[in-house]
Protein backbone atom coordinates (compact mmCIF):
# COMPACT_ATOMS: atom_id res chain seq x y z
CA UNK A 1 0.00 0.00 0.00
CA UNK A 2 2.69 2.51 1.04
CA UNK A 3 4.79 1.30 -2.58
CA UNK A 4 1.15 2.72 -4.48
CA UNK A 5 1.07 5.61 -2.36
CA UNK A 6 4.37 6.73 -3.19
CA UNK A 7 3.52 5.90 -7.08
CA UNK A 8 0.50 7.97 -7.27
CA UNK A 9 2.96 10.78 -5.14
CA UNK A 10 5.43 10.41 -7.96
CA UNK A 11 3.29 10.39 -10.34
CA UNK A 12 0.84 13.48 -9.21
CA UNK A 13 4.18 15.41 -8.82
CA UNK A 14 5.63 14.26 -12.63
CA UNK A 15 2.34 15.07 -14.11
CA UNK A 16 2.20 18.86 -12.34
CA UNK A 17 5.99 19.23 -13.55
CA UNK A 18 5.00 18.41 -16.74
CA UNK A 19 2.02 20.81 -17.21
CA UNK A 20 4.15 23.50 -15.66
CA UNK A 21 7.09 22.73 -17.98
CA UNK A 22 4.18 22.88 -20.90
CA UNK A 23 3.44 26.09 -19.47
CA UNK A 24 6.60 27.51 -19.66
CA UNK A 25 6.18 28.44 -23.44
CA UNK A 26 3.76 30.83 -22.51
CA UNK A 27 4.94 34.14 -20.16
CA UNK A 28 1.08 34.33 -19.57
CA UNK A 29 -1.60 32.58 -19.70
CA UNK A 30 -3.36 35.11 -21.74
CA UNK A 31 -0.73 35.47 -24.51
CA UNK A 32 0.11 34.08 -27.98
CA UNK A 33 3.49 33.31 -29.23
CA UNK A 34 4.78 34.40 -32.24
CA UNK A 35 7.82 32.71 -34.28
CA UNK A 36 9.42 35.48 -36.46
CA UNK A 37 11.27 35.25 -39.42
CA UNK A 38 13.53 38.05 -40.01
CA UNK A 39 13.68 39.71 -36.72
CA UNK A 40 17.86 40.42 -36.15
CA UNK A 41 17.58 44.07 -35.26
CA UNK A 42 16.11 46.13 -32.27
CA UNK A 43 15.67 49.32 -34.04
CA UNK A 44 13.84 47.84 -36.46
CA UNK A 45 11.48 45.27 -34.54
CA UNK A 46 10.22 48.25 -32.78
CA UNK A 47 7.58 48.46 -35.48
CA UNK A 48 6.49 45.02 -34.14
CA UNK A 49 5.81 47.22 -30.63
CA UNK A 50 4.27 50.07 -32.63
CA UNK A 51 1.68 48.19 -35.09
CA UNK A 52 0.12 45.98 -32.25
CA UNK A 53 0.46 48.91 -29.61
CA UNK A 54 -2.07 50.16 -31.52
CA UNK A 55 -4.45 47.46 -31.02
CA UNK A 56 -7.23 47.83 -28.10
CA UNK A 57 -7.05 44.11 -27.66
CA UNK A 58 -2.91 44.24 -27.28
CA UNK A 59 -1.78 44.90 -23.39
CA UNK A 60 1.48 44.37 -24.21
CA UNK A 61 4.36 42.60 -26.43
CA UNK A 62 7.54 41.32 -25.61
CA UNK A 63 10.27 40.82 -28.35
CA UNK A 64 12.45 37.80 -27.80
CA UNK A 65 15.51 38.58 -30.60
CA UNK A 66 17.27 35.19 -29.34
CA UNK A 67 14.73 33.28 -30.45
CA UNK A 68 12.68 35.21 -33.53
CA UNK A 69 9.61 35.22 -31.08
CA UNK A 70 7.22 37.90 -29.74
CA UNK A 71 4.88 36.95 -27.46
CA UNK A 72 1.48 39.38 -27.51
CA UNK A 73 -0.14 39.84 -24.10
CA UNK A 74 -3.78 40.30 -23.99
CA UNK A 75 -6.08 42.42 -22.28
CA UNK A 76 -8.37 40.41 -20.42
CA UNK A 77 -11.10 38.80 -22.53
CA UNK A 78 -9.61 39.91 -25.17
CA UNK A 79 -8.12 38.59 -28.48
CA UNK A 80 -6.66 38.67 -31.93
CA UNK A 81 -7.63 35.92 -34.59
CA UNK A 82 -4.28 34.25 -36.19
CA UNK A 83 -5.07 36.31 -39.61
CA UNK A 84 -5.06 39.34 -37.66
CA UNK A 85 -1.73 38.46 -35.87
CA UNK A 86 -0.52 37.46 -39.16
CA UNK A 87 -1.59 40.53 -40.84
CA UNK A 88 0.01 42.67 -38.37
CA UNK A 89 3.48 40.94 -38.09
CA UNK A 90 3.40 41.09 -41.99
CA UNK A 91 2.64 44.87 -42.33
CA UNK A 92 5.84 45.11 -39.44
CA UNK A 93 7.78 44.10 -42.08
CA UNK A 94 8.24 40.53 -40.74
CA UNK A 95 7.02 36.74 -41.91
CA UNK A 96 4.86 34.74 -39.70
CA UNK A 97 6.86 31.18 -38.70
CA UNK A 98 4.18 29.76 -36.33
CA UNK A 99 1.43 30.61 -33.83
CA UNK A 100 1.52 29.65 -30.81
CA UNK A 101 -1.86 29.70 -28.61
CA UNK A 102 -1.19 29.43 -24.79
CA UNK A 103 -3.58 27.93 -22.64
CA UNK A 104 -6.28 30.41 -21.43
CA UNK A 105 -6.94 31.03 -17.65
CA UNK B 1 32.06 29.75 -59.28
CA UNK B 2 29.96 29.24 -55.93
CA UNK B 3 32.49 31.69 -54.17
CA UNK B 4 32.01 34.60 -57.17
CA UNK B 5 28.23 34.06 -56.77
CA UNK B 6 28.63 34.47 -53.35
CA UNK B 7 31.28 37.54 -53.93
CA UNK B 8 28.62 39.29 -55.93
CA UNK B 9 25.94 38.90 -53.54
CA UNK B 10 28.20 40.09 -51.02
CA UNK B 11 28.74 43.11 -52.57
CA UNK B 12 25.32 43.71 -54.02
CA UNK B 13 23.68 43.99 -50.25
CA UNK B 14 23.89 46.99 -48.57
CA UNK B 15 22.42 49.94 -46.91
CA UNK B 16 22.95 52.98 -45.60
CA UNK B 17 22.58 55.02 -42.24
CA UNK B 18 18.85 53.64 -41.24
CA UNK B 19 15.65 51.90 -43.21
CA UNK B 20 14.45 54.51 -46.11
CA UNK B 21 11.06 52.54 -45.43
CA UNK B 22 9.52 51.93 -42.28
CA UNK B 23 6.46 50.63 -40.75
CA UNK B 24 2.51 51.52 -41.46
CA UNK B 25 2.17 54.99 -39.90
CA UNK B 26 5.83 55.69 -38.75
CA UNK B 27 7.80 58.51 -39.08
CA UNK B 28 11.31 59.06 -39.17
CA UNK B 29 13.76 62.05 -38.78
CA UNK B 30 17.45 61.55 -40.32
CA UNK B 31 19.68 63.52 -39.67
CA UNK B 32 23.18 63.03 -41.39
CA UNK B 33 26.78 65.09 -42.11
CA UNK B 34 29.86 64.33 -42.91
CA UNK B 35 32.69 66.46 -44.65
CA UNK B 36 30.81 67.71 -47.66
CA UNK B 37 27.22 67.48 -46.92
CA UNK B 38 24.72 68.06 -44.13
CA UNK B 39 21.26 66.45 -44.82
CA UNK B 40 17.76 66.25 -43.20
CA UNK B 41 15.16 63.32 -44.31
CA UNK B 42 12.01 63.24 -42.77
CA UNK B 43 9.83 60.80 -43.87
CA UNK B 44 6.53 58.86 -43.80
CA UNK B 45 5.66 55.30 -44.24
CA UNK B 46 2.24 54.74 -45.49
CA UNK B 47 2.94 51.35 -45.64
CA UNK B 48 5.73 48.85 -45.37
CA UNK B 49 6.17 48.97 -49.15
CA UNK B 50 7.36 52.88 -49.74
CA UNK B 51 8.07 56.11 -47.67
CA UNK B 52 7.42 59.61 -48.98
CA UNK B 53 9.00 62.69 -47.33
CA UNK B 54 10.98 65.94 -47.37
CA UNK B 55 15.00 65.83 -47.87
CA UNK B 56 17.19 68.99 -47.76
CA UNK B 57 20.93 68.34 -48.87
CA UNK B 58 23.53 70.90 -48.32
CA UNK B 59 26.58 71.13 -49.87
CA UNK B 60 28.91 73.06 -47.55
CA UNK B 61 32.06 72.67 -49.72
CA UNK B 62 30.26 73.75 -52.88
CA UNK B 63 27.96 75.95 -50.94
CA UNK B 64 24.19 75.10 -52.64
CA UNK B 65 21.58 73.01 -51.23
CA UNK B 66 18.66 70.89 -52.66
CA UNK B 67 15.15 70.48 -51.58
CA UNK B 68 12.75 67.91 -52.44
CA UNK B 69 10.54 65.44 -51.91
CA UNK B 70 11.67 62.10 -52.08
CA UNK B 71 10.23 58.74 -52.66
CA UNK B 72 11.87 55.48 -51.03
CA UNK B 73 10.41 52.01 -52.46
CA UNK B 74 11.08 48.77 -50.25
CA UNK B 75 11.52 46.61 -53.77
CA UNK B 76 12.43 42.84 -51.89
CA UNK B 77 12.50 42.28 -48.50
CA UNK B 78 13.93 38.50 -47.18
CA UNK B 79 13.20 37.47 -43.94
CA UNK B 80 15.42 34.40 -42.71
CA UNK B 81 15.12 33.16 -39.46
CA UNK B 82 18.62 34.13 -38.29
CA UNK B 83 18.92 37.21 -40.92
CA UNK B 84 17.30 39.73 -43.22
CA UNK B 85 18.29 41.74 -46.38
CA UNK B 86 16.30 44.63 -47.78
CA UNK B 87 16.34 45.96 -51.75
CA UNK B 88 15.63 50.08 -52.12
CA UNK B 89 15.13 52.42 -54.83
CA UNK B 90 15.15 55.84 -53.88
CA UNK B 91 14.47 58.92 -55.47
CA UNK B 92 13.71 63.03 -55.27
CA UNK B 93 12.30 65.69 -57.24
CA UNK B 94 12.91 69.03 -56.26
CA UNK B 95 15.84 72.49 -56.70
CA UNK B 96 19.01 73.32 -55.97
CA UNK B 97 20.03 76.80 -55.01
CA UNK B 98 23.14 78.32 -55.19
CA UNK B 99 24.79 82.09 -54.50
CA UNK B 100 28.23 80.89 -54.93
CA UNK B 101 30.18 82.69 -57.44
CA UNK B 102 29.51 82.27 -60.24
CA UNK B 103 25.57 82.07 -59.47
CA UNK B 104 23.82 84.54 -57.55
CA UNK B 105 20.34 83.32 -56.12
CA UNK B 106 20.85 80.79 -58.64
CA UNK B 107 18.10 77.84 -58.73
CA UNK B 108 17.48 74.77 -61.00
CA UNK B 109 15.37 71.41 -61.05
CA UNK B 110 17.73 69.10 -59.67
CA UNK B 111 16.61 65.28 -58.36
CA UNK B 112 18.64 62.29 -58.01
CA UNK B 113 18.14 58.39 -57.79
CA UNK B 114 19.93 55.48 -56.02
CA UNK B 115 19.50 51.56 -55.12
CA UNK B 116 20.29 50.58 -51.41
CA UNK B 117 20.53 46.89 -50.21
CA UNK B 118 21.39 45.57 -46.46
CA UNK B 119 22.37 42.18 -45.50
CA UNK B 120 22.11 42.12 -41.32
CA UNK B 121 22.07 39.32 -38.89
CA UNK B 122 22.70 39.41 -35.46
CA UNK B 123 26.52 39.86 -35.50
CA UNK B 124 27.55 41.30 -39.15
CA UNK B 125 26.52 43.73 -41.40
CA UNK B 126 26.68 44.95 -44.80
CA UNK B 127 25.38 47.42 -47.01
CA UNK B 128 25.60 49.34 -50.07
CA UNK B 129 23.85 52.44 -51.86
CA UNK B 130 24.71 54.59 -54.91
CA UNK B 131 23.20 57.82 -55.60
CA UNK B 132 23.18 60.06 -59.28
CA UNK B 133 22.04 63.11 -58.54
CA UNK B 134 21.71 66.37 -61.48
CA UNK B 135 20.89 69.63 -60.85
CA UNK B 136 21.86 71.23 -64.25
CA UNK B 137 24.80 72.91 -63.74
CA UNK B 138 25.34 73.63 -60.38
CA UNK B 139 25.75 70.22 -59.07
CA UNK B 140 26.39 66.16 -61.18
CA UNK B 141 27.52 63.88 -59.26
CA UNK B 142 27.47 60.21 -58.34
CA UNK B 143 28.09 58.54 -54.93
CA UNK B 144 28.47 54.96 -53.99
CA UNK B 145 28.80 53.82 -50.25
CA UNK B 146 29.85 50.16 -48.89
CA UNK B 147 29.73 49.68 -45.03
CA UNK B 148 31.18 46.27 -43.41
CA UNK B 149 29.60 46.20 -39.75
CA UNK B 150 30.15 43.65 -36.96
CA UNK B 151 28.45 43.71 -33.35
CA UNK B 152 30.95 43.37 -30.15
CA UNK B 153 28.65 41.63 -28.36
CA UNK B 154 24.51 40.69 -29.31
CA UNK B 155 22.15 42.63 -26.94
CA UNK B 156 18.71 41.65 -25.95
CA UNK B 157 15.50 44.03 -26.94
CA UNK B 158 15.82 46.61 -25.44
CA UNK B 159 19.17 47.23 -24.65
CA UNK B 160 22.20 49.56 -25.78
CA UNK B 161 23.27 48.10 -29.12
CA UNK B 162 26.93 48.62 -30.37
CA UNK B 163 28.37 48.34 -33.73
CA UNK B 164 31.75 48.70 -34.95
CA UNK B 165 31.36 49.98 -38.47
CA UNK B 166 34.02 50.56 -41.87
CA UNK B 167 32.41 52.58 -44.61
CA UNK B 168 34.06 53.19 -48.11
CA UNK B 169 32.54 55.96 -49.94
CA UNK B 170 33.43 56.61 -54.02
CA UNK B 171 32.65 60.26 -55.08
CA UNK B 172 34.38 59.80 -58.85
CA UNK B 173 34.67 63.63 -59.94
CA UNK B 174 35.37 64.86 -63.33
CA UNK B 175 39.15 64.29 -62.88
CA UNK B 176 39.87 62.74 -60.30
CA UNK B 177 38.42 59.79 -58.10
CA UNK B 178 37.71 60.24 -54.41
CA UNK B 179 37.48 57.72 -52.18
CA UNK B 180 37.04 57.98 -47.92
CA UNK B 181 37.39 55.48 -45.70
CA UNK B 182 35.55 56.11 -42.53
CA UNK B 183 35.99 53.61 -39.42
CA UNK B 184 32.85 54.28 -36.97
CA UNK B 185 30.58 53.38 -34.51
CA UNK B 186 27.09 52.99 -34.58
CA UNK B 187 24.76 53.03 -31.45
CA UNK B 188 21.10 52.48 -31.09
CA UNK B 189 18.42 51.96 -27.96
CA UNK B 190 14.41 52.31 -28.64
CA UNK B 191 14.21 54.49 -31.26
CA UNK B 192 17.00 56.63 -31.23
CA UNK B 193 20.11 55.81 -33.39
CA UNK B 194 23.76 57.66 -33.04
CA UNK B 195 26.96 57.18 -35.54
CA UNK B 196 29.75 58.56 -35.77
CA UNK B 197 33.34 58.15 -37.03
CA UNK B 198 36.01 60.23 -38.15
CA UNK B 199 37.27 59.43 -41.70
CA UNK B 200 41.20 58.66 -42.69
CA UNK B 201 41.00 62.10 -43.87
CA UNK B 202 39.74 63.48 -40.73
CA UNK B 203 36.73 64.39 -42.00
CA UNK B 204 34.06 63.37 -39.39
CA UNK B 205 30.69 61.51 -39.93
CA UNK B 206 27.91 62.09 -37.49
CA UNK B 207 24.13 60.79 -37.81
CA UNK B 208 21.09 60.71 -36.18
CA UNK B 209 17.99 59.21 -36.71
CA UNK B 210 15.01 58.54 -34.25
CA UNK B 211 11.61 56.83 -35.48
CA UNK B 212 8.87 57.99 -34.32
Amino acid sequence: MRKIYLILVFCFFSISAFSESGNLECAKKNSVNVDVNGMVCDFCARALEKVFSEKQEVAAIDVDLDNGRISINFNNGADLEDSTIQKLVTNSGYDVVKINRCERG
Amino acid sequence: MKYVIFFIYFLSVIEVHARPVSYPGGVTLMQMNDGYFSNLHLHYSPSIKYSIGLKIDNNRVEKWTFAGIQYNNLLKRINKKNSQANFYLKSAIGSTHSDEYPFSSYQVPAGFIGFAADWEDRRFFTSYENKSFYSSDIAKYFQQKVRFGIAPYIGKYGDLHTWIMLQIQHTPKLETEEINITPLLRFFKDVYLLESGVSLDGEIILNAVVRF
